[in-house]
């Protein structure tokens, strides 16, 4: 069994949390990341960090027809993407800009556009960093000047152990 | 020993008072502003002296003398030009002064002004001239979680302070939002809003639709739970998410 160990004093102040990390830290299914989601979601809560969640990651979330409604609690915002985010993301990534990264990841326009409305509600909501796992996501907040980090960014490096990929489909053992 | 002139720097706006002006931004702004007075006098040849400190009872002005009250209006009258414009001479060494004072200018609500007064004479340091972007600016509906800093006034004004935002601002609403708002001062509540903003992105004036609590006794864990029960089953069956989310 690994042991995850985030570094407290390392967390980000308000950081905002992509869509992958978000369903790991909360759905039971494991993968490689899982482990490290969640406890990085703990932590932040654990420390009154002001976790901000974009309004599309709802969208991505959501399947089926029983949608349920976030509570609005301490803690936890849904930053919308507004007329603010929308010109930021023109400015930032104009749509030529947008074309050619979808392009390079081999996505189609409207996959990045979802990828880039997150990134844009970053910008606009001043998280002072995107946690994901995805690059290409990463990429398009760094052209919007948002900082960018892996929630393996934050284990401990003195106490964490290395970690080994458990098997698909591990039930969790929270 | 040459006469000396009075120089006022006055605040105003909706429901401030000299018990409740904060200090600092005050302080920061008169600072800058006057560093930049002097700055434009030394740049036109002439020399621009501030001496003497007052804060005159019952109202919101800060009083200071100066010997030559001429080459202060000349200067506060090129100020105002640079900060509106944004443009200053080359190497005249004035673009980080006009910087710092329209940094100090960021720390106000638009709907505060301050003033320069020379005897009868005037000049604005802040309003909503110096600062907003013309009736052009199109209105928009926003949703911010705020700490309500300061409500009330006879045509009911709330102050709200946002992490989402680079600083204060100031909105209208009704009576009856009023009080019910009223009821979560200094604490945080999630607020929907028209608002009208300037050209560097602050907002200048608008109004709140309707304003959400925040359950602060919720566990925030808990409610993430409950908002993903109804789509855990789905994302439970998934073995890569983003492949799932086309994220790759």
């Amino acid at each position: 069994m690994t042991s995850i160990v985030i570094s407290r004093a390392d967390l980000p102040e308000r950081p905002l949390l992509d869509t992958g990390i978000l369903i790991r830290a909360l759905r039971e299914y494991t993968d490689a990341h899982t482990e490290t989601c969640v406890a990085f979601l703990k932590a932040l809560l654990d420390e009154n960090k002001d976790i901000l969640i974009a309004a599309p990651t709802l969208a991505e979330v959501v399947r089926g027809n029983a949608a349920t409604t976030l509570p609005a609690v301490a803690g936890i915002t849904v930053v919308g993407f507004d007329k603010q985010a929308a010109e930021i993301l023109g400015k930032g990534l104009p749509a030529p800009v947008l074309k050619e990264e979808a392009a390079q990841a081999g996505k189609t326009g409207m996959q990045i556009k979802y990828d880039a409305m997150i990134a844009a509600c970053a910008a606009r909501h001043r998280a002072d960093v995107v946690v994901t796992l995805d690059d290409d996501m990463a990429k398009l907040a760094a052209r919007l000047r948002v900082a960018v980090a892996r929630p393996a960014d934050y284990l401990s490096k003195v106490l964490s152990l290395p970690l080994e990929p458990r098997g698909r489909g591990t039930p969790r053992a929270d | 020993m040459p006469e000396r002139t009075e120089i006022l720097f006055k605040i105003a706006g909706p429901d401030l008072e000299p018990g409740n002006v904060d200090l600092l931004p005050t302080l920061a702004l008169a600072s800058a502003y006057f560093a930049l007075l002097a700055r434009v006098a030394a740049h036109n040849g002439s020399h621009l002296d501030f001496t003497g400190f007052d804060v005159r009872k019952g109202s919101l002005a800060l009083a200071t003398n100066t010997t030559a009250p001429d080459v202060a209006k000349a200067s506060a009258a090129m100020a105002g030009t640079f900060l509106k414009s944004g443009v200053v001479p080359r190497r005249s060494g004035l673009r980080p002064l006009v910087d710092h004072v329209r940094d100090a200018q960021r720390a106000f609500s638009t709907d505060e002004s301050v003033t320069l007064c020379i005897n009868s004479w005037t000049q604005p340091v802040l309003s909503a001239e110096t600062t907003a972007s013309g009736p052009e600016a199109l209105a928009s509906a926003e949703s911010l979680r705020c700490e309500v800093v300061r409500i009330g006034g006879e045509r009911p004004r709330v102050r709200l302070i946002s992490r989402s935002e680079g600083r204060a601002f100031s909105l209208s609403l009704g009576r009856d939002l009023a009080e019910q708002l009223a009821a979560y001062l200094y604490r945080e509540v999630d607020v929907e809003m028209t608002v009208r903003r300037n050209t560097e992105g602050n907002i200048i004036d608008g109004s709140v639709r309707a304003f959400e609590p925040i359950d602060e006794k919720g566990e925030p864990l808990d409610a993430l739970r409950g908002w993903f029960a109804p789509h855990k089953p789905y994302w439970d069956s998934v073995e890569d998410v983003e492949n799932d989310l086309d994220r790759h």
